[in-house]
Order: structure tokens, then C-alpha cells, then sequence
């Protein structure tokens, strides 16, 4: 009779140690989760209209645009937009922007998609490429001791720029054709 | 199985006694509740009934409450005459899923913030979602349609428009379900419930074919965005659709493609397909640029070596299964699997800490 019990329970250990491996690992990762939910609630604070047009925190915008493979930036102005730099330690992409001060030392740095590159995977039927003329847009930190900053592809830098010193705040835009129904892109939809 | 059935009655054991006691051991890990909640439509007018329901995922849970408060907005996003929050409904021992409805709506011009508390097993949390209703008066701002937390702190995905959208409402309801059908269905998502702000762009964008070598073409208050992990432009036109520039595009009814893409846009995940984008982030990564390091990674997410794998011919490894949401795109929502769960954790994480 014990043995027979031994066996069943045994065997019952096992299907469900069987199937169960992989969601156990799951329960893990969230019973991880349930406890860290609090902090996060915490640390989110809350959201209010008023922070999408102030620049209480703000990132700067570095403009240009690569010619049949070559790039120039626009040197009247770094811009400033509101919000913090959306990107930063998580960030991901084959591209790094490393950012430093007038003298070379390294503020801090981020992952990007390469500003030129297509990507498609769009159901099984995937492709890459790089445009050749484009327009580009770095983003970094709101600081203002940032003197330059290098594209780095596979630990090698592959482009480097100045950053203008002028600040121009780029303020809510506005649309030429501000028109519900217009027949272009910039149809505002109410 | 009969073999089994006989070893059980040998035994003396009842197969019920046994599953319910099997069932009670699995149950004991998920007695803390965890919920979350939607209100549709997602962007209603002034005079649309709108309804609060907050969902289960798991446990127990003994009691909610809802407090609504309603805010005028001004044209600069100032709010104004704000009622205090008021309890509009408590629920005790309720069955879940539950709901509100407020017939006639909340007025023009308003930003609404409801709130659940949810109680259960000796814990107690808060869901608080704000969103806008028709119309928003702050002009070529993004419109806040699902909002958590501040926007310095959580992850942000902006819908845009397409010109070839001719029915907004088809539009509205396709960012509806991109909510409740894709970051409230994936199962791991889902339990941040304070790590998502969903917003609707009011200037339009264009998409293009993949294979036309055009650009998107971006809405023109493209810099107003630029606070945005995420910014995806829904069309109606079916294309080859690919991201670039910082924008990706999709067909307002794939739920798949928009989770795929904020792995990349949000959490900073690689491609697991093979000829897609790869890369080894430097924390809990999901592509590994060799055999070993996929290996020596494995036991940290509770996998073993042998799960690693070549992405086909690419130079490039991995630990998620086949079935994994960065192995795929398209119509269906699939899970994300371990790595990927621990990398999006970590980069909501790091986003909350202002890293």
C-alpha cells in the first residue's frame, strides 16, 4: 500500500514538474514583479497635461540630414524640447551616441536604431537597408556642458559633431495647414 | 492513463482529493490579486456614456472602489475648476470583472482621472488612469488617451493617424484595442500598471511601402513628440511596413506588430528572426553576440545552456523559444518570453529611476 502511494505521488510529482518547469520559472519572474509593482507605482508619480508644453525637464535636439552618404548637421542651433530624453540605459539599437563635454571626457551615452536604416519584418518577410539621403535628428540629455558627440557602429566611431552652443527652444508647433479635412499630411484630426 | 487510474484505486487515493490538492498547491503562489483596468471608448466625446471596468489576472480580490475626478483643460493644458474626486461605486466581494458606466458622458474640454483601489489578501493597491475627452483643446499636442504616470518616468507610445484613415472612429477603436488586445493581453505586460501612457496624435502622418525607399512622412508636430519612446503611424492601406527614423508604421488592426515594435522602441529589445536587428544590450539582453554568452546568461533567467540557439544564419544567439513576441509581428499578440520578461522589467525599471 505505501509503495503504491509512493509510486502515485511520485509520478504525480513528476507530470507536474514536467509541465509545470517553465511556468514555475514564469511564477518566479512574477512573484518578482508583485514585489517590485509598489516601488514602481511610487517612482511613476502622476501624470498631468501641464508637462507636455513645459520645459521644467527638457532634452535637446541635434538636426541634419546625410547627402548621398554624407553628413551635415545644422550648426545655428541645438533645440530644446520638453520631457526628459526618452531614451538611456535601456535603450536599444545597433547605434551608440556617446556624448562629451569640451574637453573629451564622456558624459554618458545611449542605443539607437542608425537614423538612415529601413527595417522591415513585416510578417515573415523581413529586409534592411540604409537610405543614402535622409534626414536625422540626434537626441541627448537637457545639459548644458555637452561640447560634442560621436556615432559609434561596432565599438568604432563612425561620425563625430559639435554641438552648436545656442539654445533654441522649440515651442509647440504649429501646422501651416491647420485645417480639419485638408487634403494633406498635416490634417489635424479634433 | 488507465494504468494510472488503476495505481491511484490501488492506492486508496481519490482523483479528485488529488487534483484539488494539486490545484492548492499551485493556488497558494497567486493569493495577492493583481488587476488591471480600461475605460472605453478610449477617447470619448463630451456626451458618450463611458465605461470604467477593472479586470482580473489573479487572486483574490475582496474590494474595490472607484473615485472619479473631472478637470476642465485649458488651451495650455492648465486645469481648472477640478471637482473633488468623489467615490462613485464600491464593489465588496465582488466578481470580477467589474464595470461603471456614466450615461451622458463628462463634458467637452475635460481630462477625467478615475481611480480603483483593489483590495486583497492584506494588499492594497491603486490604479489611476487620466484621458481626454472630444475635443482636446491643447492644439498639436498629443492627446492623452490612457495616461498613468509622469511622462519623465514611464514609457510613452504615440498613435498617429495615417491620411488614408477616412473614419476616425475606426481609428479611435484601433487604438482601443491596441490597449486591451495587445499590452492588456500579453500576459507580463499587463501587471504594469503604471508604466504605460498611451496618447493620440491630432495631426496625421503618412506610411509608406517598404519597397518604395520613401520615408515616413512625419506628422508636422513631429518635434512635439519627441518625449515618446514609441511612435507608430496606423494605417488603413495594406503595405510592407518597416521602421525607421524613429517611427514605425503598421495596419490599424495588427495587434502583433505594435507589441514587436515597442520591444524595440520601449524596452530596447533585438530582433529573434533572423536577418532582423541585432545587437547584445549590456543588461539583460535577449541577443548575444556568441554561443557562450547565451549559455553563461541562461541560468539567470531560469533557463538552461542548451536552450540557446543561432538565429538561423546571422551571427547572432538567443534563449527565447520560437513563439517569442520579438520572433514575431503581424495579426496575433504572443508572449514574450524569459529573457525578454526580465529585459522589459529592467527597462521599466530604469525609466522609473530616471536612468
Amino acid at each position: 500500500m505505501k509503495k503504491h502511494m509512493y509510486i502515485v505521488l511520485s509520478v504525480a510529482v513528476l507530470l507536474l514538474a514536467s509541465c509545470k518547469g517553465e511556468q514555475q520559472q514564469q511564477q518566479g519572474q512574477e512573484d518578482e514583479l508583485s514585489k517590485q509593482l509598489p516601488e514602481l507605482d511610487r517612482l511613476a508619480g502622476d501624470y498631468t497635461p501641464q508637462q507636455e508644453g513645459d520645459f521644467k525637464t527638457y532634452h535637446l535636439a541635434l538636426k541634419g540630414r546625410v547627402m548621398n552618404g554624407v553628413w551635415m548637421i545644422d550648426s545655428n542651433a541645438t533645440y530644446m524640447r520638453p520631457g526628459r530624453l526618452p531614451y538611456g540605459a535601456a535603450s536599444g539599437g545597433d547605434m551608440m551616441v556617446v556624448y562629451t563635454d569640451a574637453s573629451g571626457k564622456e558624459l554618458g551615452k545611449y542605443r539607437v536604431e542608425h537614423p538612415g536604416k529601413q527595417r522591415t519584418c513585416d510578417d515573415g518577410n523581413g529586409g534592411m537597408k540604409v537610405a543614402t539621403s535622409y534626414d536625422f535628428e540626434i537626441l541627448l540629455p537637457g545639459r548644458e556642458d555637452i561640447g560634442s558627440v560621436a556615432l559609434q557602429q561596432d565599438g568604432k566611431t563612425v561620425q563625430q559633431f559639435k554641438v552648436p552652443t545656442r539654445r533654441s527652444r522649440e515651442e509647440r508647433q504649429i501646422p501651416s495647414t491647420n485645417v480639419p479635412g485638408a487634403a494633406d499630411t498635416t490634417r489635424v484630426i479634433r | 492513463m488507465k494504468e494510472r487510474r488503476n495505481l491511484l484505486a490501488r492506492a486508496g487515493i481519490k482523483q479528485p482529493l488529488l487534483g484539488i490538492a494539486l490545484l492548492a498547491t499551485l493556488a497558494s503562489c497567486k493569493e495577492k490579486p493583481e488587476t488591471f483596468v480600461i475605460h472605453s471608448p478610449i477617447y470619448p466625446t463630451g456626451s458618450n456614456n463611458v465605461t470604467l471596468t477593472c479586470r482580473k489576472i489573479s487572486g483574490d480580490v475582496e474590494n474595490v472602489k472607484l473615485y472619479v475626478m473631472v478637470s476642465n483643460v485649458s488651451s495650455t493644458g492648465v486645469l481648472s475648476s477640478s471637482s473633488p474626486e468623489a467615490l462613485v461605486q464600491e464593489w465588496s466581494s465582488p466578481s470580477m470583472p467589474v464595470s461603471y458606466t456614466k450615461t451622458g458622458g463628462y463634458g467637452t474640454n475635460k481630462l477625467v482621472r478615475y481611480r480603483f483601489v483593489v483590495k486583497g489578501n492584506d494588499k492594497t493597491y491603486t490604479h489611476t488612469v487620466s484621458f481626454a475627452t472630444r475635443p482636446y483643446p491643447v492644439a498639436n499636442q498629443a492627446i492623452p488617451v490612457y495616461c498613468v504616470g509622469d511622462k519623465d518616468k514611464v514609457m510613452n507610445l504615440v498613435f498617429i493617424p495615417d491620411t488614408d484613415i477616412d473614419v476616425m472612429d475606426t481609428f479611435y477603436n484601433a487604438v482601443q484595442l491596441d490597449i486591451t488586445d495587445a499590452f492588456q493581453k500579453e500576459d507580463w505586460l499587463r501587471r504594469f500598471r503604471k508604466s504605460h501612457n498611451f496618447y493620440i496624435n491630432p495631426v496625421t502622418g503618412h506610411a509608406h511601402d517598404y519597397d518604395t525607399g520613401e520615408p515616413h512622412d512625419k506628422p508636422s508636430n513631429w518635434s512635439n513628440l519627441s518625449f515618446a519612446q514609441g511612435k507608430v503611424i496606423l494605417h488603413k492601406t495594406v503595405l510592407r511596413d518597416f521602421a525607421g527614423g524613429g517611427v514605425f508604421s503598421t495596419e490599424y488592426f495588427n495587434r502583433g506588430t505594435i507589441l514587436h515594435e515597442s520591444g524595440h522602441g520601449l524596452y530596447g529589445m533585438a530582433d529573434e528572426y533572423s536577418g532582423g536587428s541585432h545587437w547584445q544590450a549590456e543588461e539583460k539582453p535577449n541577443n548575444f553576440t556568441s554561443l557562450a554568452n547565451a549559455q553563461n546568461y541562461a541560468p539567470s533567467v531560469g533557463l538552461q545552456s542548451s536552450d540557446a540557439n543561432k538565429i538561423g544564419s546571422d551571427n547572432f544567439w538567443e534563449l527565447c523559444n520560437d513563439s517569442c513576441m520579438m520572433d514575431k509581428t503581424g495579426l496575433n499578440v504572443w508572449p514574450y518570453f524569459s529573457p525578454c520578461r526580465n529585459r522589459i522589467l529592467y527597462a521599466i525599471t530604469q525609466r522609473a529611476n530616471g536612468n
